[in-house]
């Protein structure tokens, strides 16, 4: 099996026109796994305009996210990442997790997505056959299909597996690598309290990504509230945050937004195919979706009742 | 809020009761509020909802209702048995105080109803910052084939939801005191 390296942060590639809007500060001289993980999604096939592998902002955060200690350990205990649709997270998080159970034997991997059945989608219908065409497949990594223990079974022990959303029988497993994905579909944390108890012994990562979700997205909204607020104060240990958003008062039509928040506009992302789909969607879907504002920015309301209605209603002085 | 509040009350009103939700991102929301809204017919014709009985922890609740009910009469105090308001029923049954319940069909009944008086201009509002909040942030849930408020949204909807059972039982009223209304 091909030896997985680290790169210093310094290695990392440079960032694009859009960086994030808070990010936990990279620490310079920490260790991190960026660069095999970026040689992992070239091995899968993952190539843009600027060239097989990741886009730079992928790799920019891979360098800070993976950062290891004097120990070799893992900085981060979580990660959370709030990024847009469409922008390569989930390219990013399958190249993140192939080359973290190559990297080390017996690495226990639990992926999920909105529900068992989309990340099921995935796993089997949408990654597996960029998996058997490259050449992990079949020396490295095989898949069990069986429906309930779906998985990519690697051959050096390490195991990629689905949670279920509704999973209580996380507690007794070992965890190393927990990912939730598309975060905002999450109501509750009942799938962090399944894997976390699972992970305290280990060298463990809980990576939780996604877009800005609804008004029924209390979980990953904690956790951006949360993580901006340890970005604000430069905190370097325990938890990351990297957010790629639009500020509360950008122009959600302007392209100059676009440019400057969306990671992977002009490289996997036209400029006209945002303007397209502006047009077709929902406003405030789309400031949700594609510029990462939560329902408190994206929708200012009057949605049943509009305003001009109401305040023709108003008489101040009016008495029964 | 005015403590002696509706002192130059003139007319008939009616009164509509409701107890905040919470949603999602907000579960500790639930039961912050109860809104007490008056509904009668202002000097212009027009049905105009007023927040200023109540607007405060539901612990006071039904004493406030208490002493509405003894000081204006209403015609009706009503509420949805079917939310967090349900809770008031009784407390206020012991205190004497007839409560008008709506069924299912009257909540969505009164829902619309509300919509089309907006939409008409048959509605008179005050301005106040609670009942505006509310309305600004309302949105709609399915009922049995229906519509009405959807409780559970980031901003407490209890204004606009008494306001809209206020109305209703007010209309009811005007429609039943009718001359000729109990004819055979």
């Amino acid at each position: 099996m091909a030896a997985v390296t680290v790169t210093t942060s310094s290695k990392a590639f440079s960032l694009s026109s859009a960086a994030p809007r808070f990010a936990t500060p990279a620490t310079p001289g920490r260790e991190n796994l960026a660069a095999a993980i970026g040689k992992t999604a070239a091995i899968l096939g993952f190539e843009t305009t600027l060239g097989p592998g990741l886009m730079p902002w992928q790799h920019s955060i891979n360098s800070t996210a993976t950062e290891l200690d004097e120990h070799g350990r893992f900085v981060y205990r979580q990660v959370v990442i709030e990024v847009m649709r469409q922008q390569g997270k989930t390219v990013d998080l399958l190249s993140m997790m192939i080359a973290r159970a190559l990297r080390r034997r017996g690495t226990m991997i639990s992926y999920t997505a909105q529900n068992r059945l989309e990340a099921r989608k995935r796993l089997l219908d949408v990654w597996w056959p960029r998996i058997q065409q490259s050449k992990l497949y079949p020396r490295y990594v095989d898949v069990r299909r069986g429906s309930g223990s779906e998985a990519y079974l690697f051959s050096n022990g390490s195991m990629l597996a689905l949670v279920s959303s509704t999973q209580t029988s996380g507690h007794g497993d070992v965890l190393d690598l927990g990912v939730i994905d598309e975060a905002w579909a999450q109501e509750d944390d009942h799938l962090e309290q399944a894997m976390r108890p699972a992970m305290m012994t280990r060298d463990a990562q809980l990576w939780i990504v996604s877009a800005a979700g609804t008004e029924r997205s209390a979980y990953f909204k904690a956790k951006v509230e949360d993580g901006r607020a340890r970005a604000q104060l430069g905190l370097t240990d325990t938890g990351c945050y990297i957010g790629y958003s639009a500020a509360d008062d950008e122009d959600p039509a302007d392209p100059v937004t676009w440019r400057r928040r969306m990671p992977a506009l002009g490289i996997t992302v036209s400029e006209e195919t945002v303007k397209a789909d502006l047009d077709l969607m929902d406003l405030a879907e789309f400031r949700r979706a594609y510029l990462c504002q939560w329902p408190d920015v994206a929708k200012p309301g009057w949605e049943t009742i509009t305003q001009d209605a109401w305040a023709a209603c108003a008489a101040p002085g009016a008495r029964m | 809020m005015r403590g002696a509040w509706g002192a130059d009350v003139s007319g008939e009103i009616a009164f509509g009761l409701a107890i905040s939700d919470n949603c999602a991102c907000h579960p500790d929301k639930a039961r912050r509020h109860c809104s007490i809204v008056a509904a009668g017919r202002s000097g212009s014709g027009k049905i105009l909802v007023d927040l200023a009985p109540f607007y405060d922890h539901p612990r006071g609740a039904v004493k406030r209702a208490a002493g509405l009910y003894e000081s204006h009469s209403p015609v009706a105090m009503a509420l949805d048995p079917k939310s967090q308001a349900a809770t008031l029923k009784k407390p206020l049954m012991e205190a004497g105080i007839i409560v008008a319940e709506l069924l299912v069909e009257d909540v969505a009944v009164a829902h619309g109803e509300f919509l089309d008086l907006v939409d008409d201009g048959g509605l008179e509002h005050l301005n106040q910052a609670a009942m505006t909040a509310a309305v600004r942030a309302g949105q709609q849930r399915r009922l049995a084939g229906a519509l009405a408020w959807e409780r559970r949204v980031p901003v407490d909807q209890s204004p606009l939801e008494a306001a809209t059972v206020a109305v209703w039982a007010f209309r009811r009223w005007e429609e039943m005191s009718q001359p000729g209304v109990y004819a055979v």
